[in-house]
Formats: structure tokens, sequence, C-alpha cells
């Protein structure tokens, strides 16, 4: 079994070698002290198991899980955090909380093998993984977006409208516009609901960027960004949009 | 505050059986004490009992809104002279041209009101007093219970707030994670795992002491930021540089215990934690006519994007000078393109 250590401090990642040092069938094939270098190693290298720390720079883990293109089995590894940790209990995700012991890191690794031997069990984990972390991250203070080789990071509070298309959407900010893979009920229960409004089928928009709103066709209204442009409102989208503007 | 006799029913009915009694009582001297005939001296009592029944019923706004307390002692006295001099004028005459307003001219009646008017002023005028005394009491009982609850409140607010910093002090992710490294140098550098036991320890140790002397001097406060800024140099040995620069006359002065922790933290926080790059972390004390500055600068990688939680510890930190100090000036941040500063001034 081949195996990448994700962590941003060294010691940490240390410990995760000397405890492997008991199993001789995992190979550490690489390390990675940040989100980006991770991401990077794990579509050059496919590992089959990834140790993986939540809090790092630039990009934290469940980003990660979001711009990787195998599903490699994960275990994460966390000091502490609140939200995060509530959901660890809630689903079947294996976590190591740290500091960690010897016997903790054995059982880990134990899961790890049974599903691991089955090829059913280990699909059906990965995608579960995926579903976990985005769920874990609570409201999202920015987006990680992959274009092309590089990865983009847009802070939510540039966004300034969400444009569906089939089964991506458009993320629109003043300057650019990105494609990612990610479904509109997602991106409106995460966003921060005081400035994200779901105000048509296929438009989500910041509030801060609204410039005018005009009626376009009986029961229909129309919004002008700062940004020059436009986004449909539905009648139940135009409610909601009275209720939070006060007007 | 509600009115205190209209809010309940059963309020009510108690304050009309009041003025009913005094109503009875009214007619009886009347009854004993004048010419003046059965229906007449009935509706001589129930007119004036109903008519001041009413009268401080409204009365209760007026005192509400007059606070004793926003008022001097003169102006009081005076509002108060004034009120019940009008008030007992309008009783007596409303009630004297109601009655004729109803009957019409009566020789009897009229004798009657004019050899009992300063009679009903003073039943009048000990009515206003009784009724005055009442509200202010009952004003003043409220108060006072609300000033309970508000201590109350107030007092648990203070307990919030000292768990809150006492959470903050003890920095879960900061330990475990200084745990975690450590347990790692257990099995490759005892030695230094043992010193870092120590200085977690001691920094710990440190953090509490803080709940019993507010001020300590700026080279034991130094000491305590140099030691988590060694906890944190195990974790993140090849992307953290220290560099110090502390003038000795600086050393024995006080400053306020932990004040240097939230901005060292902040500097962590937002240059260590969120860089791939090494980061330096500049310490310098410098004396400057009545002040000490303190200056504490990181530089932070540009291209790392804001994440959630900043600038709450720092807030803390200027609350806490204007608390001690009274001045809001005593803290300054200088944000330049890869670099941040804060200043501290300390007066002595």
């Amino acid at each position: 079994m081949k195996a990448i250590i994700i962590d941003d401090e060294a010691p940490a990642r240390n410990l995760i070698k000397t405890f492997l040092l008991d199993y001789p069938e995992i190979e550490i094939i690489g390390e990675a002290a940040d989100g980006f270098s991770g991401v990077k190693l794990i579509n050059n290298l496919h590992p089959d198991l990834v140790f993986l720390d939540i809090k790092m720079p630039k990009l934290n883990g469940f980003e990660l899980l979001e711009l990787i293109e195998n599903k490699p089995l994960i275990i994460f590894s966390t000091a502490f955090d609140d939200f995060a940790i509530q959901a660890f209990e809630k689903n079947a995700i294996d976590y190591l909380l740290k500091p960690f012991s010897k016997e903790r890191f054995r059982k880990s690794i134990e899961k790890v093998r049974e599903k691991w031997n089955s090829t059913h069990t280990k699909n059906q984990y990965a995608e579960e993984i995926i579903e976990f972390s985005k769920n874990a991250q609570g409201t999202l203070n920015r987006i990680a977006i992959k274009q092309n080789s590089k990865i983009v990071i847009v802070p939510s509070d540039e966004i300034t409208h969400i444009e569906a298309q089939d089964d991506y959407v458009f993320i629109h900010t003043e300057k650019n516009r990105y494609l990612k893979h990610e479904r509109m009920k997602y991106l409106e229960a995460h966003l921060d609901s005081s400035v994200f409004l779901r105000v048509h089928r296929s438009y989500i928009v910041n509030i801060n960027f609204i410039d005018k709103i005009e009626l376009y066709e009986k029961d229909s209204y129309q919004l002008t960004l700062t940004s020059k442009n436009t986004v449909k409102v539905s009648k139940s989208g135009y409610k909601l949009l009275k209720a939070k503007l006060g007007i | 505050m509600n009115h205190p006799i209209l809010d309940k029913y059963w309020k009510i009915i108690i304050y009309l059986s009041v003025w009913l009694l005094f109503s009875y009582i009214y007619f009886w001297f009347v009854q004993n004490n004048s010419q003046l005939e059965f229906d007449l001296a009935l509706l001589d009592s129930f007119l004036t009992s109903f008519m001041q029944a009413s009268i401080y019923i409204g009365i209760w706004y007026v005192i509400k809104y007059n606070r004793i307390e926003e008022k001097t002692s003169p102006n009081l006295i005076i509002s108060v002279i004034l009120l019940g001099f009008t008030l007992i004028f309008f009783w007596v005459f409303i009630v004297h041209f109601s009655i004729i307003l109803l009957i019409g001219k009566n020789t009897i009646y009229n004798d009657y009101f004019w050899s009992n008017i300063w009679n009903k002023a003073l039943i009048g005028l000990v009515i206003y007093l009784f009724m005055l005394l009442f509200y202010y009491l009952l004003i003043y009982y409220q108060n006072f219970k609300e000033n309970v609850i508000r201590k109350n409140q107030l007092s648990l607010k203070l307990q919030e707030q000292e768990l809150a910093n006492l959470k903050a002090q003890i920095n879960p992710h900061f330990l475990f994670n200084s745990l975690n490294s450590i347990s790692y140098l257990i099995y490759s550098d005892a030695e230094n795992a043992h010193k870092a036991i120590v200085k977690l320890s001691d920094y710990f140790r440190y953090s509490l002491s803080s709940t019993k002397h507010q001020f300590i001097t700026l080279e034991q406060e130094l000491e305590n930021t140099f030691r988590y800024l060694e906890i944190e140099k195990i974790r993140f040995e090849d992307k953290m540089k220290i560099k110090t620069q502390i003038e000795k006359e600086c050393k024995k002065i006080q400053v306020p215990i932990l004040i240097l922790q939230p901005i060292i933290e902040n500097a962590i926080k937002h240059g260590v934690y969120e860089s791939t790059e090494l980061v330096t972390i500049y310490v310098k004390a410098t004396k400057f006519d009545d002040y000490i500055i303190i200056s504490i600068k990181n530089n932070f990688d540009i291209d790392a994007k804001k994440q959630k939680g900043t600038g709450l510890g720092l807030e803390n930190v200027k609350q806490r000078l204007e608390l001690l100090y009274k001045r809001n000036d005593l803290l300054r941040i200088t944000k330049e393109q890869d670099s941040f500063t804060v200043e501290l001034f300390i007066p002595f």
C-alpha cells in the first residue's frame, strides 16, 4: 500500500513515519507541508492512502479533497476543530486526534486495511469522504477551483454571483469567471446566507454587488450587478430579495 | 414599567374597592355634619371619589416620567407642590361644577360647598400625599428589584468573560499540536522532548498566574513570549525565524501581564500558519520619552487568502489598554504589502 503524509508540521509527519515503521506493507511515497503541494503529490503519485491534516496554509484538508482526481483512502489527523470533530463523530470516516497513541493508530490502520481489501467498500468510502468533507467545512470563506493545472482560491466576498450550468457552476468575480464541478444546492447551503441569496433556479447572487433591480417581465425581475452582468430573478427570488434588502 | 394598578384585574378591583370605602366614609361624614340631602350627599361623595380614582390612575404616568433620580431636590419639591396644587384645585372645582350642572342652582348645596371648601382641599392634600408616597415607594422598589437583576446579569457576564479569557489562554489548538510534536521528540530526541515539556509547563503556569496579578516586568513578559515562540519553533522549525532587539533599560518596567500574547499569537497565526515560506518575527522594545515601545513585526505570504478570525485578539489588547490607561491611542497597527507590525506604547 502506497501512502502520502500531508501535514504542515514536520514533527507531526515524522511521528506518523515513526509509527508506520511497524507496518512494512505501507510504503511512504511522499510528504507535503501544505495543501497545494498535497494536491500535486496526490495527482502525480496516485497513493492508496493519505494521512491528511486539516488546518494547513493556503489550502486546508477539506479543500484539498475537492481538487484531487483519484480517490485514495483518507485518515484525517487534527488537533482541535470543534466543527470537524462533531462531524467526524457522526461518520464512519476515520480520524486521529492529535496527540494520538500507537494503539489508536493501529486501529486506524486496521480499518483502512479492511476497506482496502474490499473494492466495493473502498469506492463507496471514497465517495463518502468527499461528501463528508464538503459538509464538515461549515460556512465557506473561500472556494478552491482547479483551472487546468493551476489552483485558484477565490475568497467568498469577491464572488459577485454564481450561475448554474448543467452539472457545473460558473463562479463570477468582478474580473473573472471560473468553472467548477459543484451543485447549486450545496453552494446555497454553505455560503454565508447573510450576503448570498438564491434568487433564481440558476442564480445565486451576492447582495453586496447589486446595482439595480428592474422589472423584466410580468412576475420576473432582473438584477444589474456592479460588474454590469445581469442576473434573472424569479418571483420567489424577488420575495427573498425584498425581505433581505428591506424594500 | 407597566401601570402598577391597571396591569392586573384584581388590582383594579382592590383599587376601586378602596375608593368605594373612601366614598362611603365621606358620605357618612357629610350626612352627619351637614344639612345636605341624602341623594346630594351621595352624588357628592360618589363624584369626589370617582374623580380622584381616575385622576390618580393618570398621575402615575406623570410621576413615572418625572424620574426622581434625575432631578435636583428644589426642582422636585417645586414640581410636587405645583402638581398637588393644580390637582386639588381642579378636582374640587370639577366636582363642584359637575354637581351644579346636574342639579341646577341649589342654595343648600352652594352653602355646603363654600363652607367646606378648605376641608375638601385638606382631604385632597392628604390623599395626594398618600398617593405620591405610594407611587414613589413603588418606583423605588421596582428600581431596587431591577438593580438586583442587573447586578446578577453583570456578574454573570463577567464570569463568562473570565471563562472566555481562560479558554483563550489555554488555546487548545496550540496545546494539542505542541503535545503531538513533543510526542514525536520522545522517540527521536528525548533530551529536547524533556526541554519542550518544561517550556510548555512554564508557559501555562505563567498564563494561569495572570488571574493573580495584573502587572509584571517586561522582562518576564518577554520571557514568556519567547517560550511560546520556542515551542512553536519545534512545530515549524524550518519555517520561522525569531529576531529580537530589547533595550536593557526597558526590562524592569511594569507592563500588563499577557499583553503581548495575543499579538504574538496573531503574528504566528497569520504569518507562520498561513505561509509556506520562511517567516521572520521581529520583537523589539525601546524606550522613548515616557513610554516603552514594543513592536512585533512579521512578514506574511502575500498569496495566502484571508481566513476567518482576524483581529479579535488585537481588539482585546486595545480594550485592555483602554481600560488600564484610559487612552485609546496606545496600539498602532501597520499593514504593509508583505508585513504586519503591531506597536504598543506603554506609559510608565
